[in-house]
């Protein structure tokens, strides 16, 4: 029992003893270093990583191609639900975007479903448009385009009551 | 565990291929977090798991351990000690690991490359650190050193 309780001791003191060189070496080195880090940061560090731009995998589609073919296309609309609320364009698909997460699964379904045979054409700033409408073509979603102008569109809106 | 001669010599001769594995993986992790600290700093703190005051601390000290611990389990010294180690790391990224993916974090685990030649932390990277895990488990408890400088040492210092 004795000798089991000096072996774990050795182990344990031992161990503490490689910690100890290392921190030792760590710190000596890292003082020595140019670009060496401080022991505490000074300020908060920016984790998030750089959304990646990525290819344009959707393409656009002009407001008269719009509004010469309402029945071949399913609009997806990317404002906000409020801006949904006050006008959107008759039977579009509210879906309000943030580059900054995927769209999921389920909103997915609901837009095959929603869209039927139609292809589809997100609405919007052009920008975020154009972000959804590539997000919505890398999930696997064929015939996806976005309304490349940013204005002129909104002529379209009707009354949010309806 | 009382295993007979035989069978400790056969456990301590696999143990040799398990400890440069091992001792390798642990080497290899360390030399690109001492070249850059700042980035491995950054990736402990996308963890979101150490207090601000911690990050730098353990982005200055923790790739030294890694460094000297690998190559201490590779020459056999301190073999159980330094596996004791190595596990007590495996055990804190495994935790650190298995929170960001249950947090949904799109990250790199910031394990041994840059943070843009990394992979995104997944299952995978999950099992590969249990897997590693049984590593060190299998040194601590099973590989009774004798391959390595401990018995050598031991030997010299009966002679002396």
């Amino acid at each position: 029992m004795m000798s089991r309780c000096n072996s774990l001791f050795r182990l344990l003191f031992r161990s503490f003893l490689v910690f100890a060189l290392s921190a030792l070496v760590a710190v000596a080195i890292n003082a020595g270093r140019p670009d060496s880090l401080r022991w505490v940061a000074d300020a908060e560090y920016e984790i998030f990583d750089d959304c990646p731009e990525g290819e344009d995998t959707a393409s656009a589609v002009t407001l008269d191609e719009l509004v010469e073919n309402p029945s071949y296309f399913f609009v997806v609309d990317s404002r906000s639900p409020e801006d949904y609320a006050a006008g959107h364009i008759e039977g579009a698909f509210s879906l309000p975007y943030d580059p900054l997460f995927s769209v999921d699964d389920k909103e997915i379904e609901k837009i095959l479903v929603a869209a039927g045979e139609k292809t589809i054409v997100v609405v919007g700033d052009t920008l975020t448009a154009r972000l959804l409408a590539n997000d919505l073509t890398s999930q696997g979603l064929d015939f996806v385009h976005y309304l490349e102008e940013d204005g002129d569109w909104r002529a379209l809106l009707t009354d949010g009551s309806e | 565990m009382a295993f007979g001669e035989r069978t400790r010599r056969a456990l301590a001769l696999v143990g040799i291929p398990v400890r440069v594995y091992l001792g390798a993986v642990f080497i290899s992790a360390s030399l690109y977090k001492i070249r850059v600290p700042y980035e491995f700093a950054l990736n402990i703190a996308t963890y979101q798991i150490l207090p601000l005051s911690l990050v730098n601390v353990t982005a200055i000290v923790l790739p030294w351990l890694e460094l000297v611990a690998g190559v201490l389990l590779i020459a056999g010294f301190w073999t159980k000690e330094n596996a004791l180690l190595i596990l007590g790391m495996m055990l804190v990224f495994t935790i650190a690991l298995t929170i960001a993916l249950a947090r949904g974090y799109e990250m790199t685990c910031g394990c041994f490359a840059s943070r843009e030649a990394a992979d995104e932390i997944s299952v995978g990277t999950l099992v590969r650190d249990l897997f590693w895990i049984a590593l060190a488990a299998y040194t601590l408890f099973l590989d009774d050193g004798r391959y390595g400088l401990d018995r050598f040492l031991g030997r010299r210092r009966q002679h002396a």
